[in-house]
């Protein structure tokens, strides 16, 4: 059997984002991506995972995989992408943010709301703290704690301004176990490598969405033999044939 | 102005001594963006940031700043000072702001410098 191309747009925000738009629900999410031709999703938002169990859920319905991720602000104002192989793996990751999130209250005039919703597609809570803050933890302890969970690290939108890990620790630590960089939608890999030393690292192209139009609006193709954690892992790495294209 | 006359007047803890009581402060640059500092500071300069990451010091080697001064009494990792230690920076510590920190050299009359203008 050989590799097959699935299309994964792993970088998407939903209502719990402040920034995203209403329309962002995990029933819109997963229709817009079957829509778009996508076989693999992750809702990112930040710092919680809290409408990521409801769109996995969907997604086994309706056939998108959605792999259990997260968009973390570190300490340095570094945004993280973070998957895990399961939703337990991504929840015990979860509960041990909460210490490092300071309690900031939320005003929804100025920054947006922030929605969890239920299995029929209800508002089920309205937060009343700011997600959208650095955590009080480095992006050694961010990857170290991810590994702990058997997850993987990717670096969002090196290419941007501002929460970039390039731009923000001018280059990404030669330590830190990362085998990938995310680069923005408006950006070429081939652009993105000749104006960043990107080095050994691979390069994937997500969304970013933060509306449903977005979505798939950049995506990367894994090959893979099939939608499972281990052949992602595989293709994130370069192994075994493996790959994945943006 | 030897960089041992700035610790005084910044309140500032010597974390990492370096090259302390020789090494020549030229001039100053604050900021937390490390790929905006690579582009702009200035060899023999201050440097002003919040930023305790250990990719600072590497930045301090690149750029040949004098000292880095980490403000409002962050956290400094182990790595960061095993670092400074591995590269013979000088790495200070100070309860004061960015702002206040900037305002203390400005009075001891360091310029604040910039590459390229």
């Amino acid at each position: 059997m050989g590799e097959e191309p699935f299309r994964a747009d792993l970088h998407i925000h939903s209502v719990l984002s402040p920034c995203a738009e209403r329309e962002m629900l995990p029933h819109c999410i997963v229709l817009e991506a079957l829509e778009k031709g996508l076989n693999i999703i992750a809702v990112t938002d930040h710092n919680s995972d809290e409408n990521v169990a409801v769109t996995m859920e969907l997604g086994c319905r309706f056939g998108v995989w959605v792999i259990p991720g997260i968009e973390i602000e570190s300490r340095e104002e570094v945004h993280l992408l973070c998957y895990f192989p399961s939703l337990e793996r991504l929840r015990s990751f979860t509960s041990y943010l909460t210490a490092y999130l300071p309690l900031l209250t939320l005003n929804e005039n100025l920054c947006g709301q922030e929605w969890v919703i239920d299995d029929d597609g209800k508002i089920k809570e309205r937060k009343n703290h700011l997600l959208t803050h650095s955590l009080n933890l480095s992006v050694e302890d961010v990857c170290e704690r991810v590994r702990k969970e058997k997850g993987i690290v990717i670096p969002s939108h090196v290419d941007r301004k501002a929460y970039s890990i390039v731009q923000v620790l001018g280059f990404v630590p030669p330590q830190l176990p990362v085998s990938a960089v995310e680069v923005s939608r408006g950006l070429s890999v081939k652009k993105a490598r000749e104006t960043m030393d990107l080095g050994r690292y691979r390069v994937v192209r997500f969304s970013d969405a933060h509306s449903l139009s977005e979505i798939g609006s950049a995506y990367s193709t894994f090959y893979i033999k099939t939608a499972s954690w281990q052949e992602f892992i595989m293709a994130i790495e370069g192994k075994n044939g493996r790959k994945v294209s943006a | 102005m030897k960089a041992i006359k700035i610790v005084e007047p910044l309140r500032a803890k010597v974390v990492v001594e370096g090259s302390l009581a020789e090494v020549e402060v030229t001039g100053g640059y604050c900021g937390d963006l490390l790929s905006d500092c690579i582009a702009h500071a200035t060899e023999g300069s201050v440097w002003i940031t919040i930023q305790s990451h250990p990719n600072t010091i590497a930045v301090a080697v690149l750029v040949g700043m004098a000292c880095i001064v980490v403000t409002n009494d962050q956290d400094i990792s182990k790595q960061t000072i095993e670092r400074a230690l591995k590269e013979n920076i000088t790495l200070l510590s100070t309860p004061l702001t960015s702002y206040q920190a900037v305002s203390a050299l400005s009075k001891l009359g360091v310029p604040g410098t910039r590459k390229h203008g």
